[in-house]
């Protein structure tokens, strides 16, 4: 499955397409981490628990989205795009769509 | 009485530390920051499509003037690529801007936690794209993650997603 966010695919053709398929997350932090966060927060800087909360949401994320595609018979998702909102306080929901098509290499031409 | 003072005490404290902390936490990020800019200028990146750098023989337009040598070797494949970094603001930023934010104008101590969270964010997404020639199409997401109340210290989260692109090896 080629993933991009270009909305098209060098040297391919897209010869069919399956719509728009998506994928989210909604992640909430484990308890002790997050009030270990929250007292880091006072002293600033970079807050590693939730990079990881958030990056973990975003490949599970991507993965349901590409699950999506696979079972429409598509094998590349074009024109990704990511949307991240908090949901409540400590919790994040990772929104992520693109549009799945079937595409075929482009035979070279000399 | 003895409440109060001891509250306004504990806010000192808080201030004082988190001033000192806070600053000390930004600087040496923003150092670490620029000294890993430095090597990861060599993988360009444009939010334009790949097509007008390559100078694709099915469009219009030619690769920019500006990225010179022309690239012109033939794409060999292209992959979704990503980072995203979390940063906080502290207890002493976020008293001092709510008191500059009462009479207006920019508020250079927030700005400098975006500006740390978008950097980093770029850094991982050219490590994410370790190997290729540039990154095309390149896009900034940003969201704040704190609770709804006024005195929560804002945390915030840039995501920069793009396609990397890898040439033929000639």
């Amino acid at each position: 499955m080629i993933l991009t966010n270009l909305d098209y695919l060098p040297g391919h053709d897209i010869k069919d397409h399956f719509g728009v398929v998506n994928g989210s997350t909604v992640r909430s932090k484990h308890l002790g981490r997050d009030i270990f966060a929250g007292i880091k927060n006072v002293f600033g800087g970079e807050l590693d628990a939730y990079t990881e909360l958030l990056e973990e949401s975003r490949e599970q994320a991507i993965e349901r989205m590409v699950a999506q595609a696979k079972r429409s018979g598509a094998n590349a998702i074009l024109n990704i795009r990511f949307s991240t909102s908090s949901v409540a306080s400590g919790a994040a929901e990772i929104y992520v769509y693109g549009t799945a098509v079937k595409v075929t290499p482009r035979s070279a031409v000399s | 009485m003895n409440e109060d003072i001891i509250e306004l005490i504990i806010i000192g404290v808080l201030l004082v530390a988190s001033f000192f902390t806070g600053s000390y936490i930004e600087t040496s990020h923003l150092n670490d920051i620029k000294k890993r800019e430095r090597v990861a200028r060599r993988i360009p990146f444009v939010s334009t499509r790949a097509r007008e750098i390559l100078g694709d023989t099915n469009s219009r337009g030619g690769a920019l003037p500006q990225l010179t040598p022309t690239i012109e070797a033939p794409i060999a494949r292209v992959e979704l690529v990503y980072g995203s970094a979390v940063v906080g603001a502290d207890y002493f930023k976020t008293t001092l801007a709510s008191i500059v934010s009462l009479f207006g104008g920019n508020l250079p101590t927030l700005e400098s936690v975006l500006d740390r969270a978008r950097r980093e964010a770029v850094l991982r997404l050219i490590d994410d794209a370790k190997g290729s020639s540039y990154i095309a199409n390149v896009r900034y997401e940003t969201s704040v993650l704190s609770e709804a109340s006024s005195n929560s210290i804002p945390k915030v989260e840039v995501l920069a997603y793009g396609t990397a692109v890898y040439l033929q090896e000639k």
